[in-house]
């Protein structure tokens, strides 16, 4: 998955867990299109019985790319900010 | 809850010298009569740690009877009423924010959280922060007779791949919560809480009742069977004994293998020897 060059990739780490693992984001805190602020929790990503927040890495406008509860690997780019 | 212990200087290579100083910090909390406070305190633990107030914490603690629900749950339509009526049936229910499905707690579980703080550079995984736990309840459970292993246990309650077992019964759950934010330096930082709640000697009955009742109300078809769980009271043929009795050895146990083996944690942080503070 790729992100446009003016738009700040949201992803989740890659080493985060086993990567034959999926995990999925539990739950979006904002909605897409909605302008975040860098460092704002934007979302929380459930794997294992652990919750992992995703906070915001830039300001500006969020686009979903990993709607809630579809599951994913680590590393997956889950939104972008422009 | 204890005072923060001082954290001296402010730039990134002192601040890391003083975290390396710290030992783990155990602490026993007194029971607490209102769950959501007994919940609230590993939230209070985080806050710290992102803060840079507190060295790697373990935390043994014990709730009133109460049924912790993932948070996601509280959502659902008829949740609210739900959980007036559940309130009503003396479970009253707390939202958490680690993952996994409603656990049901009493005064007989023994709850460990362990918060420590991962760095950028630090190689941890959440699988890391399950095996912390498990090392330590296993090596407890062996104190205590008994041989515990690690799997899911398919009928318990909250079924996960770090569930401990003795004979095929789920004897302890465990789960996890990472909070991100920034030191007081501004660099990003993870606080990692990982719980896991020992089966000392709870009302086992009771428990199920009230998980099956929360979930009768969700309309969610519950999976959970007695006989897939044990507890240290009964593995341990401890009947005749009052369950209190049990309780405080797994307490026992518990702090003498944290202060004795120091957990292993992340590289920027060292632990040499625990402390130990009774709340």
């Amino acid at each position: 998955m790729t992100t446009t060059n003016d738009a700040t990739p949201v992803a989740v780490p890659p080493d985060l867990w086993a990567p034959d693992l999926d995990g999925a984001v539990s739950a979006w805190l904002f909605a897409d299109g909605d302008l975040v602020r860098q460092d704002d929790l934007i979302a929380e990503v459930m794997v294992e019985k652990s919750s992992y927040e995703i906070t915001a890495p830039a300001s500006g406008r969020l686009r979903i790319r990993v709607p809630a509860e579809t599951p994913f690997r680590p590393g997956t780019i889950i939104a972008d900010i422009a | 809850m204890p005072e923060p212990l001082p954290v001296k200087g402010t730039a990134d290579r002192e601040a890391k010298d003083d975290q390396s100083m710290f030992a783990w910090q155990l602490r026993i909390d007194a029971e607490n009569d209102d769950p959501a406070a007994a919940l609230a305190g590993d939230q209070l633990l985080l806050t710290r740690a992102i803060q840079g107030r507190l060295p790697p914490t373990a935390r043994i603690w014990r709730s009133p009877s109460c049924l912790v629900v993932p948070a996601r749950q509280m959502h659902l339509p008829v949740a609210v009423r739900a959980a007036e009526a559940m309130v009503a049936t003396g479970w009253p229910v707390i939202p958490r924010h680690s993952g996994g499905s409603p656990v049901p707690l009493d005064p007989g579980m023994v709850n460990l959280s362990l918060v420590f703080t991962i760095e950028a550079g630090d190689t941890w995984r959440i699988e890391d922060g399950f095996r912390l736990l498990t090392d330590l309840l296993t090596a407890t459970f062996a104190e205590l007779g008994l041989l515990a292993q690690c799997g899911e246990i398919h009928g318990a309650f909250c079924p996960g791949r770090y569930d401990l077992a003795i004979d095929g019964r789920k004897i302890a759950g465990t789960a996890q919560q990472w909070r991100g934010g920034r030191n007081a330096i501004g660099k990003p930082i993870q606080a990692v809480l990982t719980h896991a709640c020992l089966l000392a000697a709870p009302d086992v009955a009771a428990g199920l009742q009230a998980l099956g009742q929360w979930s009768g109300w969700l309309g969610i078809p519950s999976q959970v069977s007695a006989d897939r769980l044990t507890t240290v009271h009964d593995a341990l043929g401890f009947g005749l004994d009052s369950p209190s009795i049990t309780i405080g050895r797994v307490i026992t146990a518990l702090a003498r293998q944290i202060t004795a083996h120091s957990p292993a944690l992340p590289s920027h942080t060292s632990t040499q020897h625990a402390t130990a503070i009774m709340i």
